[in-house]
Order: C-alpha cells, then structure tokens, then sequence
C-alpha cells in the first residue's frame, strides 16, 4: 500500500524542517488570514444587524423567518464546499497532487458540517412554519441523502487512512456525490413540495422586499468570506498533518517517509 | 412555543454550532503543531547523531 506521504508537502514556512522563502506572497500568507478572519467576523455582525432590525417583519410567518437569514448562506455554503470537493476532486485524479487531496477532505467536511446546521435551523423553522420538525418532501430527502453521502466520504477518510487508495476513492465519492447537490436545488421546481420555489429569484427579479434580499445577499457574502477562511484553516491541518506523518516515517523507517515497502 | 422562541432557539443553535467548530479546528491546529515540533525535533536529533557518527568515522 502507498502512502500518501511519499509526497512530500508543499513548503511551510516555519514549519517545515528546513523552511524556504514565501517572496512577494509571503506578506499575504501572513497577514491574508488576519484580514479574512477580521472581515468575517464584521461582515457576521452586520448580517446580525441587517436580519434583525434592518430586514422587514415577513407579514405571514413573522420573525421566525429571519432564519431564513442564516439558514439559506449555510445552505449555499454547504453546496459551495461540495462543489470545490468535486473540482479537487477531479484535479486529484487527473494530477494525483496531494494538495487537491487536501482541499477535497477540508472542504467535504465544511460541507457535512453546514449541511448538519441546514438540517437542524430548517426543522426548527418547519415546526414553526409547517408544524412538523421533518417531512419528507424532496429537498428535505434530498438534503438528508446529500448529509449521507459525504459523512459517507468523510468516514472513508478516516478509516481510510492516508492512503493513496482512501485518497483515490474518496476522489470517485466526491465526483459522483456532487451530483446530489443539483437534485436538491430544483428538487423545489421538479417536484412540488413544501419549499417554495423562486422565493429568493424569479428569472432576474425576486419576490422579497428590497431591504429583505439586500440582508440576504449581505448574509451570503459573509459566509462565503467563512467559508474562505474555514478552508485556510483545514488546509493547513491537512498539510500539518501529512507533513507530521511524513517526518515521523522519515524517524521511524529512516527513509522519505515513504512506508510502502514495510 | 410561539414564532419568536423558535427564532432564539435556532440562532442559538446555529451560532453555537458555527462556534464550537470553529474552537475545534483551532484545537486541532493546536494539538498538530504540537506533534509536528516533537517530530522535527527527532528528525533534527537523528540528523546530529548521524553527523556526529560520521565525524567519529573519520
């Protein structure tokens, strides 16, 4: 069995044994993350802001549909982290880089982590709104299918190992998964269900009040922003990790660490 | 459980979800770079050993 550390890690300054020189990009690699991590957290405070007192009082549901402000950009992330799944994914098999390896595994588990608090906010906003906590229309049994399918992912890693073959497999379950995510969306326009369909977008227009689409689009930008600094952050796990794995092989077997012929 | 109750419970669970994974990849950072320090140092022990072999070769 190969493993996946024969490939050694892309260079990490201050952590790689014998670290090299970032150049130009060095100052964005260092200070990137900060500013991130800082436009986040503003963006969070004002999409707080703008659900809650700037956003319009929905005159059917109330204010329980100011989830609706969390609920849809946790949605969209969930379905932007499995899309950047597919694409390393894809790149992986065609390169057999590490480093896409490592961008599928951190973003499926973004992904399974934001589909979980989709699942949860909507059967809350479902008890409210419809007075059930789950029915099975089919975006909500799509959804739950999609959860499946990548915790399914996320259980090959780590049982998995990090192993060329794990690594491989999970590449094939991300691609194939991915066609999910599509199903979920017009799962509201090809079946009729409890979701409404074209609530947010009708063609170029949409049906909400101006300052209700404005607070959405302000919330989905933020987490997009999350979902960025989410990603540095699992990346370099991933990377610390693999190069943890290669050192210790390297002390172990006293060769590049790569364990294959033992 | 009226409209607005169901709105403080899902934010609450939302943020807190969001926060507590957020405590736990930095948790995880912590608890690699740890490891990852622990083996630079053998590998930078094994390195002086086999240099000090080496000079005792010669």
């Amino acid at each position: 069995m190969k493993t996946l550390t024969s490939h050694p890690a892309a260079p990490d300054e201050g952590i790689a044994l014998h670290p090299q020189r970032g150049g130009w990009l060095q100052p964005i690699r260092q200070y990137g993350e900060y500013v991130l991590g800082g436009l986040t957290a503003l963006g969070m405070m004002l999409t707080i802001w703008a659900a809650f007192l700037y956003a319009p009082t929905d005159a059917v549901q109330g204010d329980v549909q100011r989830i609706m402000y969390f609920h849809v950009p946790m949605a969209w992330l969930a379905y932007l982290s499995f899309f950047i799944v597919f694409v390393a994914s894809i790149v992986y098999l065609l390169r057999r880089d590490s480093r896409w390896d490592w961008a599928a595994r951190a973003s499926a588990e973004i992904g399974v982590v934001f589909t979980t608090l989709v699942l949860i906010s909507g059967s809350i906003w479902g008890k409210a709104f419809w007075g059930t906590w789950w029915d099975g229309e089919p975006r909500l049994t799509t959804t739950l299918v999609l959860w499946f399918i990548y915790v399914a992912y996320l259980l090959l890693r780590f049982y998995g190992g990090r192993t060329e073959g794990s690594a491989r497999g999970a590449a094939v379950l991300g691609i194939i998964g991915f066609v999910d995510v599509p199903i979920v969306h017009f799962a509201v326009t090809w079946w009729r269900g409890l979701h409404p369909d074209g609530y947010v977008l009708q063609g170029t227009s949409s049906n909400m009040p101006m300052p209700a689409f404005l607070a959405l689009m302000l919330a989905l930008v933020t987490f997009t922003l999350l979902y960025a600094f989410l990603m540095l952050q699992l990346y370099r796990l991933e990377r610390y990790t693999t190069e943890a794995q290669r050192l210790r092989a390297i002390v172990e077997y006293g060769d590049d660490g790569d364990i294959s012929a033992s | 459980m009226q409209g607005g109750t169901y709105l403080v419970i899902a934010y609450i669970i939302m943020w807190a979800g969001v926060l507590a994974y957020l405590g736990w990849i930095a948790l995880r950072i912590r608890g690699v770079r740890t490891d990852l320090e622990s083996v630079r140092e053998l590998v930078r022990e094994r390195e002086r050993e086999a240099s000090a072999g080496q000079g005792a070769d010669q």
